[in-house]
């Protein structure tokens, strides 16, 4: 640790004080607020308690935009991994690094309105999955993917590992270059399989990277919004309704703002749930 | 070098091994490749070509009428003008990086080098805003911004996207400069230099590269954020491109010419940022992956 004075370090410390104090006031404000009468344009802070959580609690609404978080986050978190850290290892093994490196990290630069605009372009009856079906003689299996109540979720979900593989390859394939060569070498001398290399070397000695993937991918896929707004609305029905999409309806389309502050902190605090190990776990490394 | 070397060859033992595992694994990669860009190509030739050419699919290439209508038709768009969201979007990202890089480095700096009292606390406080979704702070937000008269302006969306940038930031950076080897420090301070002097004179300068790769990713964040801006703007003149895009469906029938060409320009400048500072775009996420 370096000298320094208190002016010094008020100098560095000010901005990030400040943004810290703020942002815990609004998220307080919102926990204040989600146990409010607030429900209208007028701003009213009565406290009520919380029945605006019992009420949600009742809300079938509520447990559908839930179920489709859930079904979300493990949907996309297990093959997004899985895939990047298989194709992480191809990647490594082929030596082609570069050029895949390129291709998989396209969709993470680009903005998910794009990304759902593109996809629902792909998706339309027109656009290239039904054209390309037809073109393979499999006609009886195109269908209006994302108006198609049974297949919207899983049509939307797959648009999101589209966009986060790029995030998961460029991970694993950091952690994969970390590992101790001598390892492998030592394993291929003992002649194992380069599956038996995989399983029993690799995925082990990179649980650091699924240690900083996982709880990214989980916290996208609970926060995801945008998508949905631009692709389906929530719909057809609930198919592909979820909280991120149920809160902004309910606080600023039907201005309930109370019960909408309700569903933002349930989702804060699945995040934390999600964060907490997480956090626990990289500061017992920092701060020994 | 010489490590990484032996392991590619390493593997190149092991799994290359056999031609059939090579070629399989050649396979998926590649099967996956095309797939991922796909979308980017098909996009691209129904942004360039009249619709009734797309119609059986964008692959087909006779006729093939190359056309720039579908751009001249989104940028000069009478309700929802690209070209305004181009430069609104240039207006909010711009301001909206070099403000939080700036802060969060002075703030990373602190974290990495200086002791005080309640540092670590003040790390964990700050490593669960991270997880705060936009949606735990828009309503407060909202109110705020209405009461400062900053509701729909571009000054109160880059003060939100500057707050909500700052944690995150500075989490990155303190990563960043506790990897920096402190022996320049310690020299320049024997010979009497002061802290602020060593951060802006030794730190920032050797710490560029991860400076760029923050900013590169809080640009993107930035350019492709949808909520705040959905949230705070709604005056079609002051929107930003990614707001517009959405709006340019149409009523009744989704007009395709228009919404690809509107998707090319919307993402064309992340992508450029993406390819030109992809050294840094990549070391940006690796930023995430490193040890310390």
């Amino acid at each position: 640790m370096i000298a320094s004075s208190l002016k010094e370090k008020l100098i560095f410390l000010t901005p990030i004080l400040l943004i810290t104090v703020i942002l815990y006031i609004m998220i307080a404000t919102s926990i204040y607020v989600s146990m409010s009468d607030w429900r209208s344009y007028k701003i009213s802070l009565n406290f009520i308690g919380l029945r605006n959580y019992i009420e949600l609690f009742s809300n079938p609404r509520f447990y559908a935009a839930l179920r489709n978080n859930i079904i979300w986050i493990a949907l996309f978190m297990v093959p997004t991994s899985f895939l990047g850290l298989v194709l992480a290892y191809i990647m490594v093994s082929t030596g082609k690094e570069l050029i895949f490196r390129t291709v998989f990290l396209l969709p993470t630069a680009i903005s998910m309105t794009v990304a759902g605009t593109l996809w629902v372009w792909m998706y339309a009856s027109e656009g290239a999955v039904n054209t390309l079906l037809k073109a393979f003689n499999l006609s009886f299996l195109t269908k209006p993917w994302i108006s198609d109540p049974s297949t919207a979720l899983y049509a939307l979900i797959f648009v999101t590992i589209w966009q986060y593989l790029g995030f998961a390859v460029i991970i694993f394939e950091a952690a994969i270059k970390g590992i101790d060569p001598s390892l492998i070498e030592a394993a291929q001398i003992d002649g194992a399989s380069s599956l038996r290399i995989f399983w029993d070397i690799v995925v082990p000695q990179v649980r650091h990277g699924f240690l900083v993937a996982v709880p990214l991918l989980a916290l996208s896929a609970l926060k995801i919004f945008d998508i949905v707004y631009v692709a389906t609305r929530g719909g057809p029905g609930l198919a592909t309704d979820v909280l991120g999409y149920f809160m902004w309806e309910t606080a600023f389309w039907s201005r309930f703002m109370a019960d909408g502050a309700a569903i933002a902190t349930i989702i804060f605090a699945i995040s934390l749930g999600i964060v907490i190990p997480y956090a626990l776990i990289a500061l017992r490394r920092w701060f020994r | 070098m010489g490590a990484k070397r032996k392991l590619l060859k390493g593997y190149r033992g092991g799994l290359l091994g056999s031609p059939l595992k090579w070629l399989i694994a050649n396979i998926v990669a590649w099967t996956i490749g095309v797939l991922w860009v796909l979308p980017f190509i098909g996009i691209f030739m129904t942004s360039i070509r009249p619709f009734s050419e797309v119609v059986s699919g964008w692959w087909s290439v006779s006729p093939f009428t190359p056309t720039l209508k579908n751009y001249v038709d989104a940028l000069f768009n009478p309700m929802f003008s690209l070209l305004r969201g181009f430069m609104n979007s240039f207006i909010i990202a711009v301001p909206s990086t070099i403000i939080p890089v700036m802060l969060a480095a002075l703030a990373a700096y602190a974290f990495a080098r200086f002791s005080f009292p309640i540092k670590n606390y003040l790390f964990v406080t700050m490593l669960f805003l991270m997880a705060a979704p936009q949606q735990m702070t828009i309503i407060p937000i909202f109110f705020m911004l209405n009461n400062m008269r900053l509701l729909n302006t571009y000054l109160g969306l880059i003060l939100i996207h500057s707050s909500w940038g700052i944690p995150w930031i500075t989490f990155f950076l303190r990563n960043y400069f506790s990897m920096l080897p402190k022996e320049l420090e310690e020299i320049a301070r024997v010979d009497g230099a002061t802290n602020r002097q060593i951060f802006f004179k030794i730190v920032l300068p050797i710490s560029l590269p991860g400076i760029i790769s923050a900013s590169v990713l809080q640009f993107a964040w930035v350019w492709n954020d949808f909520f705040f801006a959905l949230m705070l703007i709604f005056d079609p003149n002051k929107m930003v491109i990614t707001q517009m895009l959405p709006r340019l469906k149409g009523q009744y029938q989704i007009d395709w010419g228009l919404l690809s060409s509107g998707s090319v320009l919307a993402m064309i400048v992340p992508l450029i940022v993406y390819i030109i500072f992809n050294k840094y775009y990549m070391g940006g996420f690796r930023g995430w992956a490193m040890k310390k």
